[in-house]
């Protein structure tokens, strides 16, 4: 199962190992950023999902 | 479809053309463009927001979540709302985008509209009837907003205060023919103790260590052998202290959080040094601030855009009271005067930067906010110059570095209200001067000396506070102090004054939204001379700006315990020494005032009756109220007559001078007797935003000439479009037989200049001239539009090339292309002055 | 009754805050409710569907099956824009002239966008 923690997006928080950011890259009409949301470790994985090598 | 017009010219092609904006695009820095054109524009254009701004679920959702599991939680209500502020911060989509250095939005993504669903259940039923607005798949969000609105029906700040305001005067107000706005603490605007908070004493950790102090010495008092009245209320104070924390807590975590997610770009996806660099000063920024006392320029702002950020988290806030260049100042001299850590230009892109942040701030607003806002999403009037605490020029490097941003990003939001006063050296009015000559339609300039006695005359603030000033919203002075400031000023004390006169020959009914209103006066026909129909006038008046002040009297009172705002409190020192919410009316001295829209209808109108009705008997009420009644169909010759030879404000003419004064003089008198919660006076303020449009179909005919849908004078005490014939100095010189200090709280002013007249040096000295002329006659406030006819028409004909076009609606700046049709045209109406 | 139980009852319904969807949503300018009768005046306050009619008077109901008419009295009777106006008698259709959702509100002439769209 793909869970957020296996993600290349994902980095663990120092302070709870059960959370983390999740940061993604976006571009849109007007400008690009790096959006960061906090998601559980073992939550299942988003259709962005991407495995960590 | 237009043709994209050539940019290949230099910039003083540009510049001798009068093209600013082409001329600003290629000399602000790849930077400033890049940001400047990656902003997501958020005023609506008219009712409607512009295509591809969507409403912000996820913060509706997290706050109801949080809401739902608190529920029935024993806490009390203060902190269960602390911690949904929290839980918010905590747990929002966060952001930075490429090239930027500030960071801190309201909503999730930069193209979402923060929307609260906590305030009230009308704003949500609005979101869920917005046509345009609401994110794809659209009937899967929708089902989200029915399921979020469902839950609060009934819970809403509105909701929970409705039964406790007077019936009848809430379906007036909500009859929204009269007033604009509502009576909410986390509906209006707040101003804040920026003497607290801003002046490098504090930041948010040493406010908790404050607290905590209180907090002990409180939990030493209730436990000492002993009971009192005292010590009964001291557990709601504790409350009240232990949300404060919460919220500063959540303050700091989301900084770290922009801290963290700067280091995670940098080393991992950021390859360009420069740019890792950048991100690792963003981070140690956000690590910084709000927690600690800014050290630099880049860390102060940051520290402003986490405070406002989180103020909006806490309420839907309409303004942006600020002073940016004072409270920012020392650590611009310290960066690029002293340590030198700066370049003048490194500073600029800060400084743009900062402004930038501030216009791409929205939260999901209500109808009459939108269309009397048009093109922005509340008033961010940045207070600049005036003079210190002791009367010494505040003036300083960036308050120049601000107008030469403004020129260079050219956002209409925030703008800028210059606080002049007779010594402000000549560079800094040259470059204000260039800011209006460049079509920004900012500063507006304000009359120092005139406000800060008025600030005394109406609220009775000590000097030394008054001359601290800043921008309520448009036009309102405020202290940010202690006792001073103004935690909520609710618009919902604006009212629509041109119904004063309609109600006049209406006995008070409405016509438009089918019920009575107003006074039921006796008939109009009835009035045997024109005293009689000034008596019913100033009946009409006290009764409207009673039925508005009372409901915010209302909501200010039960403020503290319904609708608390624990983040605010945390800011203000009377709150932090007092454990009171800061709405709490018993610890601030009071700064209310009633704005007066739509006035010079009445003065106009109260002339035309007075020279055509009694004093020349041309015409009897009867007809006049006939012609009224039919929308002037069928009385085109009438009407005309009542046009052009009625005397108009605004030709230095004493006959209708007179009767503006008398009104004005009639409700200075009255506002004396309305009182606040804090017991202090509500002066008027006449002035109008985009009312004057949002109103035009609300507003019957009247005898000024106006038919049903007409737009509305452009405000305050501007004479109508065109209805000024005898120049600019006799504009100044009816406005100058006003008092500004004792008449009334502020009078806005419109003048229309030409761009050709401000050309060299001359049109400087041209303007230096006019400008004299405005502060011997002690007029409080003047704004001005330079922009010509053919540049407006041919931005309506091609808006996709007049994108950075401002102009100065009334208490604001707009672009251009983002104002409704009907609301450019009367821009355009106005009449240019000739210097 | 006293004069402020009879503003009470006149004006409760419009305070109730809706706990249900139904009458949410667009019905679509085919169909009979009030928002697109000539005599409805939308609330120039709110986009949130409120309104009242210039030719019932309070008092008036016509969710009822046998409608109750008040033709008399000052004030207007409160209703919603997506009320259903199937059984009153006196339901016009307005004439649509303009759809334009950029200009501010008229509440005579105009209505919320989304019955528009269907036309």
């Amino acid at each position: 199962m793909q869970i957020c923690s296996n993600c290349k997006s994902y980095f663990p928080l120092e302070e709870d190992n059960k959370k983390g950011d999740c940061v993604r890259r976006v571009i849109d009409r007007r400008q690009a950023y790096y959006l960061s949301k906090i998601v559980k470790s073992e939550a299942i994985s988003c259709s962005y999902f991407q495995e960590k090598k | 479809m237009s043709q994209p017009i050539e940019r290949n010219k230099s910039v003083e092609e540009y510049i001798k053309n009068h093209e600013w904006w082409w001329a600003a695009e290629k000399t602000r820095s790849e930077r400033l463009d890049y940001l400047r054109k990656g902003i997501w524009k958020k005023g609506a254009i008219g009712g409607l927001y512009a295509p591809g701004v969507k409403v912000d679920l996820e913060r509706a959702e997290l706050h109801t979540q949080k809401a739902k599991e608190l529920e029935f939680s024993p806490d009390p209500y203060v902190i269960k709302f602390a911690k949904m502020i929290a839980h918010v911060l905590d747990n929002k989509t966060i952001f930075i985008t490429d090239h930027s250095q500030l960071v801190g939005y309201t909503g999730s993504l930069p193209n979402t509209i923060a929307w609260d669903p906590s305030c009230a259940s009308i704003l949500n039923d609005e979101v869920y009837n917005d046509p345009t607005a609401i994110p794809e798949p659209v009937e899967k969000n929708q089902k989200i907003i029915e399921d979020v609105n469902a839950y609060w029906a009934g819970k809403t700040d509105l909701d929970k205060m409705m039964p406790s305001f007077d019936i009848e005067d809430l379906m007036k107000m909500l009859s929204g023919s009269i007033g604009w706005g509502v009576p909410l603490a986390r509906g209006g605007y707040s101003n804040k103790d920026y003497e607290y908070i801003m002046t490098g004493k504090r930041a948010f950790q040493d406010i908790i260590d404050e607290i905590n102090q209180k907090l002990d010495d409180a939990d030493e008092e209730i436990h000492k052998p002993g009971a009192s009245k005292e010590i009964a209320l001291m557990y709601d104070k504790i409350n009240n202290w232990d949300a404060m924390i919460i919220t500063l807590e959540a303050g700091i975590r989301i900084a770290k959080r922009y801290a963290r997610l700067a280091k995670i770009i940098a080393e991992n996806f950021e390859e360009d040094p420069k740019r890792k660099k950048e991100l690792l000063k963003i981070a140690e920024t956000c690590d910084r601030v709000p927690e600690k006392i800014p050290r630099n320029l880049q860390e102060s702002f940051q520290y402003d855009i986490f405070i406002q950020m989180i103020s909006r988290t806490e309420a839907i806030e309409g303004a942006w009271p600020s002073r940016p260049d004072y409270y920012h100042g020392p650590y611009y001299d310290k960066d690029v005067n002293i340590d030198k850590t700066l370049t003048k230009e490194q500073a600029l892109d800060l400084v743009g930067e900062f402004m930038i942040r501030a216009a791409e701030v929205c939260q999901f607003k209500p109808k009459w906010s939108r269309e009397g806002l048009q093109g922005i999403d509340g008033t961010w009037v940045w207070t600049m110059g005036g003079v210190k605490k002791d009367g010494t020029d505040a003036c300083n490097d960036l308050t120049i570095a601000f107008m030469h941003a403004a020129r260079l990003v050219r956002v209409a939001n925030p703008t800028f209200a210059f606080r002049w006063h007779p010594k402000v050296k000549d560079d800094v009015m040259k470059e204000i001067f260039e800011c209006l000559k460049h079509g920004l339609g900012y500063p507006n300039i304000r009359h120092d000396p005139i406000l800060i006695a008025n600030s005394m005359h109406w609220h009775g603030h000590p000097i030394e506070e008054a001359r601290l000033w800043v921008h309520q919203a448009c036009l309102s002075p405020c202290p940010p102090t202690k006792k001073g400031f103004q935690p909520m000023r609710m618009a919902n004390a604006t009212v629509n004054c041109a119904k004063i006169i309609e109600y006049v020959f209406s006995s008070g009914y409405d016509n438009i939204v089918n019920m009575q209103i107003g006074a039921e006066t006796p008939e109009v026909t009835s009035f045997k001379d024109f005293e009689q129909f000034f008596d019913a006038w100033v009946t009409q008046m006290k009764t409207t700006f009673s039925i508005l002040v009372r409901a915010v009297n209302r909501a200010r009172i039960l403020a503290p315990t319904l609708t608390p705002r624990p983040f605010l409190s945390a800011l203000s020192e009377r709150s932090i020494e007092s454990g009171l919410d800061t709405c709490d009316p018993s610890i601030a001295r009071g700064n209310a005032w009633i704005t007066a829209f739509t006035w010079v209808e009445n003065i106009d109108s109260l002339a035309a009756v007075k020279k055509l009705v009694f004093d020349e008997q041309k015409y009897t009420l009867a007809q006049l109220k006939q012609a009224l009644d039919s929308d002037w169909n069928g009385y085109e010759r009438m009407r005309i007559d009542f046009v052009k030879n009625a005397p108009k404000w605004g030709n230095d003419d004493d006959y209708v001078d007179n009767i503006m004064i008398r009104c004005l003089r009639a409700a200075a008198e009255f506002s004396k007797e309305l009182k606040c919660p804090c017991g202090n006076n509500w002066p008027i303020l006449p002035e109008n935003v985009s009312g004057n449009i949002h109103y035009a179909n609300i507003v019957g005919a009247l005898p000024n000439g106006r038919r049903l849908g007409d737009a509305l004078y452009d405000g305050g005490i501007s004479p109508g479009p065109g209805l000024d014939k005898n120049g600019p100095t006799a504009v100044l010189n009816s406005c100058g037989k006003i008092d500004h200090i004792t008449d009334g709280r502020a009078f806005l002013l419109n003048q229309r200049l030409s761009p050709s007249q401000l050309a060299g040096d001359k049109g400087y000295k041209l303007w230096r001239a006019y400008m004299k002329t405005w502060a011997d006659l002690g007029i409080d406030h003047i704004q001005f539009n330079v922009v010509d006819d053919s540049t407006l028409r041919s931005a309506q004909k091609e808006p996709e090339n007049y994108q950075e076009v401002i102009v100065r609606v009334a208490g604001y700046s707009a672009h251009f292309v983002d104002i409704s049709r009907k609301t450019q045209d009367n821009i355009i109406q106005r009449t240019v002055q000739g210097l | 009754m006293s004069r402020r139980d009879q503003k009470r009852q006149q004006y409760a319904s419009m305070f109730l805050p809706k706990k249900q969807a139904s009458d949410s949503g667009s019905y679509g300018t085919d169909k009979k409710v009030c928002g697109t009768c000539a005599q409805y005046s939308e609330s120039a306050y709110s986009n949130d569907g409120r309104g009242s009619c210039k030719f019932l008077k309070a008092g008036s109901d016509i969710s009822k099956n046998q409608p109750v008419y008040v033709l008399e009295g000052k004030e207007g009777f409160f209703t919603k824009t997506l009320f259903d106006a199937s059984l009153c008698k006196y339901y016009e259709k307005m004439r649509m002239i303009d759809k334009d959702g950029y200009e501010c509100s008229d509440p005579v002439y105009r209505r919320s966008i989304r019955q528009l769209q269907n036309n």
